[in-house]
């Protein structure tokens, strides 16, 4: 599966400017209004991808959670923060939401 | 750019109170919009029914004298219950008859040549589209179908689907339903942003007629992505006038011991006054309104100072600002840092409105120069020029919009189970997993629901599905479920048991209370009834003018030159005798057929035609010169 940095097209040090510069072009290409007809379902699940990329490596903390989560220590070096650090086993177990549903019958 | 939409495509701003149509002009490069038959750049979102049919100016124009048969805000009426706390109120005030249809549906009870007919808001807001569609067809000469749909950005899934199906009752292909302030927000980048490649943080303070929204808008390089919008679907003009009109009932009551509540008339002609009355506190610091004989002859006489109109509204207003503060929180954006506050609907011109907002985002430059009336129509246009394929040259723009309400699953307890919160931009795809609460639970439900109540119960219910076939296995077995919601705001609901592969889901699209294809199919039907029937009305209407002109032309011909040469006496008697059965018949409401009329008006050509032909012309023509 694609690195969300790949989904993007940057590189992994890019900055929140490219970052989002890069969305604003993908966008413009692969939002389901500018392409075909025939395209549409594809391209909605393209422009989820991507939506969903620059919504995690937008945010500072999500991205730096996403890195560590990812690359693990590789990139420690890169968003060296104390706090980030002691947050990562926390976030791991926040992941997905759990909740009892109702029974039918 | 292959296949898109096919032909031409119209925006239209389907209003409370008035509705704006407007198209793009490929060799203008811009929008532009569309006046209606009476030269009006809006049209009021008005039906009324007598012996025909009137929409729009002419239906207002007649309001007073037809009360109970002119229906209006039925856009406040459209994808709700009619035990809706919202429009509990509201039913008192209408002076047309709503009563409860099946699954507790609103339907308008109207008296149409003499019958009764119940009609749903759907009906009536097709009727309205209908002529946004013909205005639009008359201004471009091109038969239409393509349309995209304004709703409030605070409307939940039946209003939007509700709006969807006025649509398709109309005889429209509707593209996509777009959110008012958000076909704003393409308006204001397109007209007053095009050449500026920098961000923009645009707030959008969309106060209409029957509705307020506000949304938190970026505008970079021709991406529109919406931050976050909040709103009250029951809040604007109409509200302000109820005010007004309950404020004088009282002073009337107080001043002359008679009470005008009952009275649709009355009432219709004090809404009307007051309505004239806010537009002109809007610039005057008092105004008077004045209404000849209102009740048992007795005249209204009364002035208001726009203190006084504040006052009555001030809790309104005040509620604006706090829906202003909550879109802002949830776009996590600091007043300072938006560019630029753009002011759209028209009670945004109330100075009191403007103050308020000037004092909550502490700066004094309001951006009013777009038209409140115009901007969303302007903007639907944008958007449906982009999805129809027979542009080529069309503004390089992308809107990435968000879902207002929060959509999730009853949980235990009827806790709302948020999966999809709100402001999260479209199409999304999202997860979260639900557990069973009992031991070797043979069978889960999930009720969809959408709202921001912590009870689920509260918010609005879009549909229920099942996941049966679970293993005998402990409380707590998780079921992975699944949100989808696409480009067109169509939710997808799947629940998939991974241990077994077991899979269920439910795609909303006909929950309780909306129209079924069957009734959307009758209704069709029935407004090409209607359609008929105007025709119908047109085609009598021209054919008695016929008559009318002729009789009228020649009576004077008789009389203008000496037809004796021509005509015994009897002979003229005869004539003249039929000219006054033909007057009487114009008089009479008996004959209702065209065909009655044009039949007549051949029989008299005919009787006449031989004797006074070449006389009757001469005369005529130099009657004409």
């Amino acid at each position: 599966m694609a690195s969300l940095y790949e989904v993007l097209g940057i590189s992994m040090g890019a900055s929140c400017h490219e970052i989002k510069a890069a969305y604003r072009k993908l966008a413009r290409t692969c939002h389901p209004d500018v392409v075909a007809m025939n395209q549409k379902e594809s391209s909605a699940n393209m422009f989820m991808k991507i939506h969903s990329a620059y919504s995690t490596l937008s945010d500072p903390d999500k991205r730096a959670k996403y890195d560590r989560e990812t690359y693990g220590h590789m990139v420690m070096m890169r968003s060296s923060s104390n706090m980030a650090a002691s947050a990562s086993y926390q976030s791991f177990c926040q992941q997905g939401r759990k909740w009892e549903t109702d029974q039918c019958w | 750019m292959a296949t898109k939409h096919k032909g031409r495509a119209i925006g239209i701003d389907l209003g409370t109170t008035y509705s704006c149509v407007a198209a793009w002009e490929e060799q203008n490069g811009r929008a532009e919009i569309i006046v209606n038959d009476q030269g009006n750049r809006t049209t009021p979102s008005f039906v009324a029914f007598t012996d025909q049919r009137l929409i729009g100016d002419a239906a207002k124009n007649q309001a007073a004298s037809n009360p109970s048969n002119t229906i209006f805000d039925a856009k406040r009426l459209i994808g709700r219950k009619y035990k809706d706390p919202a429009i509990e109120c509201d039913l008192k005030l209408w002076p047309f008859k709503v009563v409860s249809g099946a699954d507790d549906k609103p339907m308008i009870k109207v008296n149409y040549k003499g019958k009764e007919k119940c009609l749903a808001a759907e009906e009536i807001s097709s009727m309205i589209l209908s002529k946004m569609k013909e205005i639009a067809e008359a201004y471009l000469d091109f038969s239409l179908k393509n349309a995209v749909i304004t709703v409030p950005a605070y409307f939940n899934d039946s209003q939007r689907k509700a709006t969807k199906d006025a649509g398709v009752i109309a005889g429209l292909n509707v593209m996509r339903i777009i959110n008012e302030p958000t076909a704003a927000a393409l308006a204001y980048g397109l007209q007053k942003r095009a050449n500026c490649s920098e961000k923009r943080n645009v707030f959008i303070f969309d106060l209409g007629g029957g509705t307020f929204d506000v949304s938190l808008v970026t505008i970079e390089d021709g991406v529109f992505e919406v931050k976050a919008t909040a709103g009250d679907t029951h809040l604007g003009g109409e509200d302000f006038d109820n005010r007004m009109v309950r404020h004088f009932v009282q002073e009337f009551k107080r001043k002359n011991r008679v009470d005008i509540s009952g009275d649709p008339r009355a009432l219709r002609r004090l809404r009307n006054g007051c309505e004239k009355a806010k537009r002109i506190l809007s610039h005057a610091n008092d105004t008077t309104i004045e209404i000849d004989a209102l009740f048992q002859g007795i005249d209204f006489r009364f002035s208001i100072t726009r203190a006084r109109f504040e006052d009555l509204n001030r809790d309104l207003f005040e509620k604006c600002m706090e829906i202003s503060q909550n879109c802002l929180d949830d776009a996590k954006m600091e007043k300072r840092e938006v560019h630029d506050v753009v002011l759209v609907g028209g009670s945004s011109r109330i100075p009191k409105v403007q103050s308020l907002l000037e004092k909550f985002f502490q700066r004094y430059n309001l951006c009013k120069s777009i038209n409140p009336d115009e901007a969303v129509a302007y903007g639907a246009a944008i958007q449906a020029a982009m999805l129809s394929e027979s542009y080529s040259i069309v503004p390089n723009m992308v809107l990435v919009d968000v879902t207002p309400l929060s959509l999730g699953i009853a949980t235990h307890g009827d806790l709302m189970g948020v999966v999809i919160p709100r402001n999260t931009a479209i199409p999304v795809k999202m997860d979260g997993v639900f557990q069973t609460i009992e031991d070797h639970q043979p069978t889960a439900s999930f009720p969809v629901y959408e709202g921001e109540r912590t009870k689920a119960g509260e918010n609005n219910l879009l549909g229920l599905f099942h996941l049966s076939g679970l293993p005998r296995v402990p409380r707590g077995h998780p079921m992975n479920v699944i949100f989808e919601l696409d480009y067109d705001g169509i939710l997808k609901v799947c629940a998939v048991d991974e241990t077994t592969g077991n899979k269920n889901g439910i795609t909303i699209t006909n929950e309780k209370g909306r129209l079924s294809s069957a009734e959307i199919k009758r209704m069709i039907e029935e407004a090409a009834f209607f359609k008929e029937e105007d025709k119908k009305f047109k085609k009598m209407v021209k054919a008695k003018n016929a008559l009318d002109d002729y009789i009228y032309r020649m009576e004077k011909a008789m009389k203008g030159f000496d037809v004796s040469s021509k005509l015994s006496p009897s002979e003229k008697e005869t004539i003249m005798s039929k000219f006054r059965k033909g007057k009487r018949m114009l008089e009479s409401e008996e004959h209702n057929e065209a065909a009655v009329f044009e039949n007549y008006l051949k029989r008299l050509q005919k009787m006449c035609q031989p004797i006074v032909i070449n006389k009757v012309r001469d005369y005529s023509d130099e009657d004409t010169d």
